[in-house]
């Protein structure tokens, strides 16, 4: 039989092809998927890298990851010690801490001889075990806490077995703290408290960034600031929290800034401060001996939009340093000694290095690391060249936590 | 040993050999229904033969038997009937592979998931998570259930058993199509002809409910007017999707990056999964062109789509028949070069969706341009005068009557045969224990006393197995710190408590530490709470001096080491069932495999089983 002609066909057909285009127009398909859709340009934040190193009268401690870095299950973190006492090569503590480190390794040492080490929690481990040391050779649990931040300064110890902990327990971020001798942290402020106080509105906090001890005793707490110009380090006393950072350096009034360090230096307390606009990212280290009355500030290291920070942590007296990647393999390591100092360069360190430790004597190493293997560089003594002097191979069991 | 799973991969021989055995089981009973089918038929002719011979000598003569000549079933129908009948058939024997009931969900149902929407993904997840509880009744039911609707409609061509067919095509397809297909991926962003979408079992489904219309439907143009319209704008749409820019299909390569463009970036990706070398090659050297011609190749497409959508649209038989020539082309091209053949790659489950499609295609033109009545407006299909008999008299005259029947209630019966342990098993919200015997076997049986022990439980009381006497413990190994195996396991043991019900209150589930160092109560307490446990009655974390806990691990032969390298503690996954009065009943290996719910909640089962062994066997 042969085909009848479509009665008002062109009208149909044109509905058919509106609605057609209709169904195309509203479809889930077009919401995403985008290529090439431009967005306004964030300001330059940095995220804060966990690698460091610390120095305690009884060695020179390195914590860094190794494995298939790629990988979160295969990323495991290494705790390295060189004893300030005869010792010439690295010991992997790794193994002591009888945990998976995959999630990362916090330090703190409250002076003298003595480690804290907090391991992040990763998989399905919730919380932060803590382990403390004074020697390498043995080693005593402490109390468990909630998860640590991942930040180099989330873990603070006092001189008095006192403790500090930067968490984020069920997502509210807040910092907590161990009394010498008890066996239960308790909070001592959440992020929401202090972002609702006086000198927390004044700060605008984003996040909670470092705890410290300073000078007397009182906790300090970092933060980053939504406020341009303030610096977010905040002192508990009696009468509450207040602000204590330091004033900027003339210019960076604008700047948001974020503490990605905060410690305990000598007798008082040293900073490290990334200042941020839409363009570029710096750096400025500041140092008080009263933790909030005075302050001397170093000058500021620019970063590059593709830089990003490998490294942070204390150098040789009361210095930082920060090691630096420009994201295509080349890395600097900039040092700054202390107060009234400036920055310097490092000769450009071995590539895929981790961190740099500061031992006593005026060692610097750098640390690199390349799948399960460690390689040591140390700093000549003219301060012009690095040199190789010692290959660890970490027995990394990959596919052992999931 | 912890972190060390052992996993479930989609070819585990006890997952294997259990589906295979049940299709053996089931394939028996499907012989055993063809064989009451034919038995059934001869018996009936028999019936037939008498009565016409009964019938012949009171005549004097041969009467005439009671038929007329049947009118021809609409071609489009037909061509719907047998073609998608055939798919099914197909589709249930790709069901039938060896890697189904394992690698259906993470390898089929997930990956297409994964781009849709959340509430899409959860809605999966609820046909994903009985497959995965029940993977051995759900494969054999999906064979059988696709073959059944294979079966009832090439047997049954007309009446209620092939309308009967048309919809059980229609529900199944629907639900594959949801629950297997994520809508076919219509809520995701890449969606794209090319590939596949709207999805290929949306086309079972339409086909499926033409085929349940009643026929004077197919008595007129309108239907396959109807069909053509739909199928056009289809079509259309599809080409402006393709077209619609900023979704990478213009492009070879993404501007500015070296990655491939959508397109290619799928056909590159296709050419990837496990298949013949010759289509690997095929498919591989399309996406060459591609990469290199992305615009030439996109707006061909976009021409295409557009060209041939608005050809249907027209509803014209001559422009309608060189579009479907065209169609047939593009199609048959497009299913070679980038669908892959549709089940050559990876864990296949349908011919994809350029072959339906083609079929529905060809059903709008013949239901356009073959009508079988004589008139074009809806009216009651002329049956003929043999279905206007009533059934009783045209199983007693009519063989072929007769066969079909039987052929379509056998058709049917395999179908239940795959729908009924599905069902069943869908009530069932635990996860079959042959999950778990596929991960560690099935439990050691044993009756030896248990080993002494004295140590202290996360409150500080003294627990010695003395103080156990009385009830059934379930005793394991935990690592308070552990990242992997343990927090599963403790899960597993409080699933266990759940199912356990009220024998529960018999019941001691212990766990002795196994970390050297974090051995403190404030450690087992945040254990507990990080799973859950603390308001767990009949829990218990144990732990004691160093020297204790090694006595209790070498008395249970637990072997406990530290790791190099930033691993964790090493140590044995396994389970006690002591009874009540101090002996071993049970050894269980605790090797949470991947620790999916599904493994999760079998394991779970299986020590319920064992524990409820043992309080019911005291």
């Amino acid at each position: 039989m042969p085909a009848e002609r479509p009665a008002a066909g062109r009208g149909r057909a044109l509905v058919a092809v509106l609605l057609a285009l209709g169904t195309v127009a509203v479809s889930p398909a077009l919401a995403r998927g985008a290529v090439g859709a431009s967005e306004p340009r964030p300001l330059v934040a940095l995220a804060t890298p966990v690698a460091t190193s610390i120095s305690t009268s009884a060695g020179t401690w390195a914590s860094l990851p190794m494995g298939h870095l790629d990988q979160p299950f295969n990323t495991f973190w290494q705790l390295f010690d060189l004893p300030s006492r005869g010792g010439a090569h690295w010991t992997d503590h790794a193994a002591s801490l009888a945990v998976a480190t995959n999630g990362g390794l916090v330090l703190a040492t409250p002076g003298g001889s003595s480690l804290v080490v907090g391991i992040r929690p990763s998989n399905l481990l919730d919380f932060s075990p803590l382990v403390a040391t004074t020697n390498g050779t043995a080693w005593s649990p402490v109390p468990p806490v909630s998860a640590l931040d991942k930040r180099p300064d989330a873990l603070a110890a006092g001189p008095g077995g006192d403790e500090l902990a930067l968490t984020s327990a069920a997502g509210a971020p807040q910092v907590q703290s161990l009394a010498a001798g008890r066996s239960a942290w308790r909070t001592l402020v959440t992020q929401a408290s202090l972002a609702g106080s006086p000198a927390g509105r004044a700060c605008g906090v984003t996040s909670l960034t470092a705890v410290a001890y300073g000078p007397a005793g009182a906790a300090l707490v970092g933060a980053a600031c939504d406020r341009p110009g303030v610096v977010g380090v905040f002192a508990d006393t009696s009468g509450g929290w207040h602000l204590a950072g330091p004033a900027l350096p003339a210019g960076s009034g604008q700047d948001q800034v974020e503490v990605v360090r905060l410690q305990q230096a000598g007798a008082g307390v040293a900073a490290l401060l990334a200042l941020s606009d839409s363009s570029s990212s710096r750096l400025v280290a500041a140092w008080s001996a009263s933790a909030g009355t005075r302050w001397s500030t170093s000058p500021a290291i620019t970063l590059t939009g593709s830089e990003r920070l490998v490294s942070v942590g204390p150098a040789a007296g009361d210095g930082e340093f920060a090691l630096v990647s420009d994201g295509s393999g080349h890395e600097r390591a900039e040092v700054v000694g202390g107060p009234g100092a400036r920055w310097q360069s490092l000769p450009p360190p071995p590539p895929t290095t981790a961190t740099i430790a500061f031992g006593p004597h005026g060692r610097v190493d750098a640390l690199a690391v390349d799948d399960t293997v460690l390689s040591d560089w140390t700093l000549a003594q003219t301060g012009h060249s690095w040199t190789r002097t010692e290959v660890i191979r970490v027995p990394i069991q990959f596919g052992s936590s999931g | 040993m912890p972190g060390m799973s052992s996993g479930l991969q989609s070819n585990n021989t006890t997952i294997v050999s259990a589906f295979q055995s049940m299709l053996l089981h089931q394939g028996l009973v499907v012989l055993a229904l063809l064989a009451i089918v034919i038995a059934a038929w001869n018996v009936l002719r028999t019936v037939q033969l008498r009565r016409a011979v009964a019938a012949s000598a009171g005549a004097g003569s041969a009467p005439a038997p009671r038929t007329a000549p049947a009118d021809p079933e609409p071609p489009g129908r037909r061509v719907l009937r047998i073609g998608f009948g055939l798919i099914w058939i197909f589709d249930g024997v790709l069901q039938a592979q060896a890697s189904m009931p394992l690698g259906m969900t993470p390898q089929v149902i997930k990956p297409t998931a994964a781009a849709s929407p959340a509430w899409v993904q959860h809605l999966v997840n609820v046909g994903g998570t009985i497959w995965n509880n029940h993977p051995i009744a759900a494969s054999a039911s999906a064979v059988w259930i696709q073959v059944g609707i294979g079966l009832m409609l090439l047997v049954a061509p007309r009446g209620r058993w092939s309308r009967l067919a048309g919809l059980a095509s229609f529900g199944w397809g629907t639900l594959v199509w949801i629950f297997g297909e994520s809508f076919g991926g219509i809520f995701a962003p890449g969606l794209t002809w090319l590939f596949g979408a709207p999805g290929a079992v949306v086309f079972y489904a339409l086909a499926g409910l033409l085929v349940a219309l009643p026929e004077r439907y197919w008595a007129s143009p309108r239907l396959g007017r109807a069909l053509l319209g739909v199928m056009g704008s289809f079509f259309v749409a599809m080409a402006v999707l393709q077209a619609w820019p900023g979704r990478g299909f213009w492009q070879g390569h993404l501007r500015g990056s070296s990655a491939l463009g959508t397109l290619p970036g799928m056909v590159h990706q296709m050419a990837a999964t496990p298949q013949p070398g010759f289509i690997s090659s095929w498919v591989a050297s399309f996406a060459a062109f591609d990469v290199a011609h992305g615009w030439g190749v996109n707006l061909f497409a976009v021409v295409a789509l557009g060209a041939l959508g608005l050809a249907f649209l027209t509803g014209r038989a001559p422009i309608v028949r060189v579009a479907l020539l065209l169609a047939v082309v593009l199609c048959l091209a497009d299913w070679v070069l980038i669908e892959d053949l549709g089940f050559l790659g990876g864990v296949g489950t349908d011919p994809n969706s350029m072959i339906p499609m083609l079929l529905v295609l060809v059903a709008g033109y013949l239901g356009l341009t073959r009508i079988p009545a004589r008139t074009d407006a809806i009216v009651p299909f002329p049956t003929t005068a043999a279905a206007r008999l009533p059934w009783r008299e045209r199983i007693a005259t009519q063989p072929v009557y007769v066969l079909r029947s039987l052929a379509a209630l056998g058709a049917v019966a395999v179908t239940l045969l795959g729908a009924a342990p599905m069902a069943i098993a869908s009530t069932n919200p635990n996860a079959d224990p042959i999950l778990a015997q596929a991960i560690d076997g099935t439990p050691d049986a044993t009756d030896i006393p248990a080993p002494h022990f004295q140590l202290v439980d996360q409150y500080g009381r003294s627990v010695t197995l003395g103080t156990l006497r009385g009830k059934a413990v379930a005793l394991t190994f935990l690592d308070p710190v552990c990242v992997s195996d343990c927090p599963l396991i403790a899960q597993e043991f409080k699933d266990a408590d759940h199912l356990l019900g009220s024998d529960a209150r018999n019941v001691e589930l212990v766990a002795v530490v196994v970390n050297p160092l974090y051995r403190a109560r404030a450690y087992l307490t945040a254990f507990d709470h990080q799973e859950g446990l603390s308001g767990l009655r009949n829990w218990m974390f144990l732990t004691g001096s160093a020297a204790a806990l090694e006595r209790v691990w070498n008395a249970f032969g637990e072997q406990v080491a530290y790791s190099p390298g930033g691993a964790m503690i090493a140590h044995s996954d396994i389970a006690y069932v002591i009874d009540a009065g101090g002996d071993t009943r049970y050894v269980l290996d605790a090797d949470p495999g991947p620790g999916t719910a599904a493994t999760r909640s079998s394991f779970a089962v299986t020590l319920t089983s064992s524990i409820e062994h043992v309080i019911h066997s005291s």
